[in-house]
């Protein structure tokens, strides 16, 4: 059962210039009931633009997001405003991620739109969902400037969860954490998943909370989807997922002094005319990846790749 | 983490106490701040009675200030004439008073006059954008660049001399700043990530416009009004001054300085008094608005003082 359905799914930012560049193109996706989907990349592949696709945070140029049977593109600002407590996201951690004249309160009362809640009502929601996230009432009054980056973000997370939602984007959702709070909130987000019957789309550089949380991990690729795969592990086929496994770092010292580059780390980081997206910077590029663009098929259920070297 | 939830009574019944609504605790933090700041609240306590005494002249002035006693020139300080008297015999108190008064009045009319004209045009321009914002900005220029004083004698030149001339030119010449503030902070604000995240909550844009860009730009247009209106007040006082503002026998503190203008070297206390008035009014807007500014933003309320939680 699909929760959401992405066809065909781009954006350019800038319409009128000569030349089209898409920050996200032809995206064709489906994000099961339930499930917590992995979404990795490099920096400016176009992670968040994504997310912000799919909650209509950013009009797409074209494509469709489908959900409850409904195309969420073709709705108005006020229609979407109606559905926007289901469909929640955990902001990017920054500076001006919350507004800096509004207490803690007020940021995570504002997605509770219901009128009938009363004030107090909400307040013990309000802490209800601060002590699930580990901290505590004193928070209440405190201003977004006076927080820690690991407070803001809990404060960020609590702010997406409380109008009990349906799917939630959490982009970046755990980054600035250190390991500790990292696996405790990746913890609290698994268990609520369980309770709250949530979806997820896990955004992350981080590819080990990745691995920690994700029941598929979708690679994308300068506004492309190279692969679809079930687990971030070893399995990996396509060359820009293998790249990018190998360049996570390694606790263990011995495997430090092994230079493993997958990529051609100078490469023109472009998007191609014609041929796989990813032909600039990998090292096994043919004449057939220049010419033709590769679609994400693959053969064995779930894992789904964007290559023509990896058919067999 | 998965601590249980303990809510007593007693303690929903603090919470309730520390709750504050946005509007009182916007209010309270910046009444805290401003009272931490000695300067600023001296400042405005001296132009709260200013500003109190101007507006209470015809109940607190001792004599009216236009009766014209020509067998008491030029008089000493006394019991009955507090500060003396004028060239025509008038209690000079009194005319400070009134002179508080009008001159008040009028730098008011005009900086209310400017930010009527001013806040709406930079909304517009900041929110809508492309031509109208470019059509805006470059009247704006306009407005900035043209003299106000040049002006405003071309009016009296063709017009006669009225103290309306003066508020309608410096009404209409000295909008431009606040516009060019709006503009620039709505700019800047509207792609804020807390906008967007407004929006992500399922917010209205009236909801967003008023509670985040309208929050946050309200606070540099109050500071630069307060630091603005000193200007005004020493405009206003100098083309009364030059004769084509307030007209006499109305008082002003720019027709009380120039009417004292010819005695300066036989009683050189007669300028004085209205020159210490403006002296400290203007001082006092200054050391007001700047500790507003620190009082207002947040960014400078960091290190002013932190440890205010809204209790």
């Amino acid at each position: 059962m699909d929760i959401l359905t992405i066809n065909n799914l781009s954006k350019c930012f800038d319409m009128k210039a000569k030349k089209r560049i898409y920050a996200v193109k032809d995206i064709d996706l489906h994000i099961k009931e339930g499930e917590a989907l992995g979404l990795v990349g490099e920096s400016g592949c176009g992670k968040s633009t994504l997310a912000k696709l799919i909650l209509q945070l950013e009009r797409p140029t074209e494509g469709e997001v489908i959900y409850k049977d409904e195309d969420l593109v073709k709705k108005k600002f006020r229609q979407m405003q109606e559905i926007r407590n289901e469909l929640q996201m955990v902001f990017q951690n920054s500076a001006n991620m919350f507004n800096p004249y509004f207490t803690v309160k007020q940021i995570i009362m504002e997605p509770i739109n219901d009128k009938t809640v009363s004030k107090e009502e909400k307040e013990k929601m309000i802490v209800a969902m601060l002590e699930k996230l580990g901290l505590d009432e004193s928070f209440v009054n405190r201003y977004g400037n006076e927080l820690s980056g690991g407070q803001r973000q809990r404060v960020g997370i609590a702010r997406a969860l409380i109008s009990q939602p349906r799917f939630v984007v959490c982009d970046e959702a755990v980054s600035s954490l250190d390991y500790i709070i990292k696996k405790q909130i990746l913890d609290l987000l698994l268990s609520l998943k369980e309770q709250m019957g949530l979806t997820y789309l896990f955004i992350s550089h981080d590819l080990s909370s990745v691995k920690r949380v994700c029941d598929r991990v979708v690679v994308m690729y300068l506004g492309n989807i190279v692969e679809i795969l079930p687990r971030l592990d070893e399995d990996a086929r396509h060359p820009y997922t293998k790249a990018l496994l190998a360049a996570s770092l390694d606790i263990d010292p011995r495997n430090r002094t092994k230079q493993k580059v997958l990529y051609k780390e100078h490469g023109e980081k472009s998007i191609p005319k014609e041929g796989c997206i990813f032909q600039y910077r990998c090292l096994y590029a043919n004449d057939e990846c220049r010419s033709k663009r590769p679609e994400l098929k693959g053969g064995d259920g779930d894992h789904l790749v964007a290559c023509h070297l990896c058919r067999d | 983490m998965f601590r249980k939830q303990v809510l007593t009574d007693k303690n929903i019944e603090d919470m309730k106490n520390n709750a504050l609504d946005s509007r009182s605790s916007f209010l309270k933090r910046t009444i805290h701040n401003l009272k931490s700041n000695k300067p600023a609240l001296i400042g405005g306590m001296v132009l709260l009675a200013l500003i109190v005494i101007g507006f209470a002249a015809p109940l607190l002035a001792p004599h009216d200030p236009l009766e014209v006693e020509t067998s008491n020139r030029l008089l000493s300080p006394s019991l009955q004439y507090p500060l003396g008297t004028d060239h025509m015999g008038r209690c000079i108190l009194s005319r400070l008073m009134y002179a508080t008064r009008t001159s008040l009045i009028t730098a008011l009319i005009i900086l209310a006059g400017n930010l009527a004209i001013g806040i709406p045009l930079g909304l517009i321009a900041g929110y809508v954008g492309g031509k109208i914002d470019n059509l805006i900005m470059r009247v704006a220029d306009i407005a900035l660049t043209f003299p106000s004083s040049l002006i405003l004698l071309a009016v009296i030149g063709i017009f006669g001399t009225n103290v309306i001339y003066m508020i309608l030119v410096l009404t209409f010449l000295w909008w431009a700043p606040y516009a060019r503030i709006l503009r620039s902070l709505v700019i800047k604000l509207k792609e804020q990530d807390f906008v967007m995240a407004a929006e992500a909550a399922g917010r209205s844009k009236t909801y967003i416009a008023f509670k985040h860009i309208g929050l946050c730009s309200i606070s540099p247009v109050i500071v630069l009004a307060t630091l603005k209106i000193s200007s005004i007040i020493m405009h206003v006082a100098s083309y009364s001054f030059i004769g084509i503002g307030t007209q006499a026998p109305n008082a002003d503190w720019g027709v009380m300085l120039s009417e004292s203008r010819e005695f300066i070297f036989t009683r050189p206390i007669l300028i004085a008094w209205p020159a210490i008035v403006i002296v400290i009014v203007v001082l006092c807007l200054n050391i007001f608005g700047e500790g507003l500014k620190d009082a207002l933003l947040p960014n400078t309320r960091m290190n002013a003082n932190s440890s205010y939680k809204g209790d």
